[in-house]
């Protein structure tokens, strides 16, 4: 699986619950977390610098989940 | 990175650190799922004059120029035109900007954010668009009250740009040869396939990643693709990528045995869902399928429409970093209907 960002969680976790432990996933990012859009603009009208609160870690939740991450 | 559908393999660079050699690696099924190339180094003037929202440099960037250098001129939101690809117009129709869901959601809570700093409000603000009607792909029947709102609290509206030809530091020209005077000027770019998907026997005349309405590449049956980088996600929107998301689970389950052909043989049903800040704790929420020749076509505005995008991230940022699907989007649709 070659990665970005919103679509990586979701098709990896949906092709886990669909499969169960039938496939072995790999995904593939440049970054080890998930940029979450949709409320950088909140945070910035409320003065808040983004990068602290709009970055989510995502190598170790995958490989809890048996999902190697690259 | 690259990628080589005949040979089934991946090529990337580990990136950690500077200097690793390029590794390889097999596949039996690939998804791709790469996003987009954001074409803001497309935009002439953008780099010494623009803002935008659309990461965390861009937005700390903003959010320091707010309070130390905006004088309280005009300002101007707004997108540039979305090269789409012309090889799944029988499956979803053309846009003319790749989503205007962040310039909605960049005005709205702009305008408060004047009103609550002293520097005037909603008056300040045009927004623009390349196409006919701003957000057109969130159907007439929400974009149009939603546009009628704006309009009678003071936001300036220009459509038919058709592109942006150039930032400058008095505003934004454009295509048409028409130009907002603004001092902020808040761009969305146009989004692009990543370079390395160009010219690929799974790639439309764009670069974007062809796929029946299943996320599968009628070429190739092992590739699947969706998110911003799928040619059928049209606008760039995350309930898209969602949907998207959920048909290559079900299809490669299909594939493994896991899941039987009714439940997995349906095409994906195209509606946008989409939740939007205006500022003061007030949300916007649209509901509509209407652009996709359904009859679906739902906007609410107020305080639980905004509780709703709050909550919508912690989903993603709980200790289990679930990702939200049937429930939440269930409660959603329950709010909107």
């Amino acid at each position: 699986m070659l990665e970005s960002n919103f679509a990586d969680l979701g098709e990896a976790q949906k092709i886990r619950e669909f499969t169960k432990n039938a496939v072995e996933i790999t995904i593939i990012d440049r970054k080890p977390y998930l940029l979450f859009v949709p409320n950088i603009p909140y945070e910035v009208f409320e003065n808040q610098n983004p990068i602290f609160s709009m970055h989510m870690p995502v190598a170790k939740v995958l490989t809890e989940k048996g999902i190697r991450f690259v | 990175m690259s990628l080589d559908p005949e040979g089934q393999t991946v090529e990337f660079v580990p990136n950690e650190r500077p200097g690793s050699p390029v590794e390889t690696l097999y596949y039996d099924y690939v998804v791709v799922a790469v996003g987009a190339h954001l074409g803001y180094d497309q935009i002439e003037g953008f780099a010494e004059y623009g803002h935008s929202l659309s990461d965390t440099y861009y937005g700390e960037n903003l959010r320091r120029y707010l309070p130390e250098d905006y004088q309280g001129g005009p300002v101007g939101v707004g997108s540039a035109r979305f090269h789409q690809g012309t090889m799944s117009r029988n499956l979803v129709p053309t846009a003319e900007s790749a989503c205007e869901g962040p310039p909605v959601e960049v005005m709205l809570p702009l305008g408060y954010w004047l009103e609550t700093h002293g520097g005037g409000g909603p008056e300040k603000v045009t927004v623009f668009t390349p196409g006919e009607t701003m957000a057109e792909d969130a159907g007439l029947a929400v974009v149009k009250p939603l546009l009628d709102i704006a309009g009678s609290l003071g936001y300036h509206y220009v459509n038919h740009t058709e592109d942006i030809k150039a930032i400058t530091q008095d505003g934004v020209e454009f295509a048409n040869g028409t130009s907002v005077e603004a001092e902020l000027k808040m761009v969305f770019p146009d989004w692009q396939a990543h370079s390395f998907l160009h010219d690929l026997p799974i790639s439309d005349d764009r670069g974007f990643i062809l796929t029946n309405m299943m996320a599968r590449n009628p070429r190739y049956s092992n590739v699947f693709a969706c998110g911003d980088a799928a040619a059928v996600t049209v606008p760039k929107l995350g309930i898209l990528a969602h949907m998207g998301a959920e048909a290559v689970g079900r299809q490669i389950a299909l594939d493994v045995g896991r899941m039987s052909p009714e439940k997995t043989n349906v095409n994906m049903a195209f509606v946008l869902n989409c939740i939007g800040d205006m500022g003061g704790n007030k949300g916007c929420a649209m509901n509509s399928d209407t652009w996709y020749g359904g009859k679906k076509s739902s906007l609410k505005m107020g305080h639980i429409p905004f509780l709703m995008k709050m909550q919508y991230r912690k989903c993603f940022f709980g200790p289990r970093a679930k990702y939200p699907t049937g429930g939440f989007l269930r409660l959603v649709c329950l709010l909107k209907n």
